[in-house]
């Protein structure tokens, strides 16, 4: 489903569906997840912004993410998008 | 008009010699037929890991697991409880509102996991229906059984005007 409104001063947009039986989506170079981490393997996890274990006090690591996230649309584009802003989706 | 049927616009206002041509050169606007439908719409963004042994557990044993353990250069993290990092009650919503074909304010309940619901003690739920949930048993996905029964796919048709 790629949303390619002439219209629109962002140019092409490609929008992927991210769903809980996808591990993960690949948008040119951007990748998408629904599942940071493992539930099996307690120290697997990411970042939020930046890995601050690698400070000098490890236990600052305070941006860890883990967890499951629900279904979302993953969106690409080469322009920068508004944010809280209306879009329009139409399917070809 | 003489008519007395409702009517309404069907697209935004635009300046006619702002449309663009088709090929033979006549002005064109694409117009989708439908409903569409303005929720204000809850979505639950993230959930914690269903622990393999211990799924819908959310009682920590051990607080300072994690930060006794942990370390990008560690070798410790064996030592880390899995079940008391799956254990964490995590839990973010959005609310927003939303224009489309599906009117989400007719939503139910999911009965349809059936061991999962034995599992877990409840079916798979959402926001208002039931609460803001972050507790053990409701480590599990919203359902998604939007505009059930009552959703009319009207197909792709479209009107060019």
């Amino acid at each position: 489903m790629t949303d390619t409104n002439n219209t629109s001063s962002n140019g092409t947009v490609i929008i992927n569906t991210v769903t809980e039986d996808v591990p993960i989506v690949a948008i040119k170079d951007k990748i998408f997840k629904l599942e940071i981490g493992k539930t099996e393997e307690s120290y697997r996890f990411g970042y939020a912004e930046i890995d601050k274990s690698t400070s000098d006090n490890p236990h600052e690591a305070n941006n860890i993410v883990r967890g499951k996230y629900s279904p979302y649309l993953a969106i690409y584009s080469d322009n920068s998008l508004d944010t809280s802003a209306l879009y329009n989706i139409y399917q070809d | 008009m003489d008519s007395s049927e409702p009517f309404y616009a069907i697209s935004n206002r635009y300046n006619f010699d702002g449309l663009s041509n088709d090929a033979n050169g006549n002005k064109t606007l694409v117009c989708w037929r439908g409903d569409c439908y303005i929720n204000i719409f809850t979505y639950r963004l993230n959930r914690n890991f269903n622990d393999p042994s211990l799924p819908n557990n959310d009682q920590i044993i051990q607080s300072d697991t994690w930060k006794d353990h942990y370390g990008a250069d560690s070798t410790d993290w064996s030592n880390i409880s899995r079940s008391d990092i799956n254990a964490v009650q995590l839990g973010n919503w959005i609310t927003f509102k939303v224009k489309s074909s599906i009117n989400y304010a007719l939503r139910s309940q999911d009965h349809s996991y059936v061991s999962e619901e034995a599992l877990m003690g409840a079916p798979r739920s959402f926001y208002p229906r039931s609460g803001l949930m972050w507790r053990g048993e409701n480590k599990m996905p919203d359902s998604y059984l939007y505009n059930d029964a009552y959703r009319a796919n009207l197909g792709f048709k479209c009107y060019f005007a």
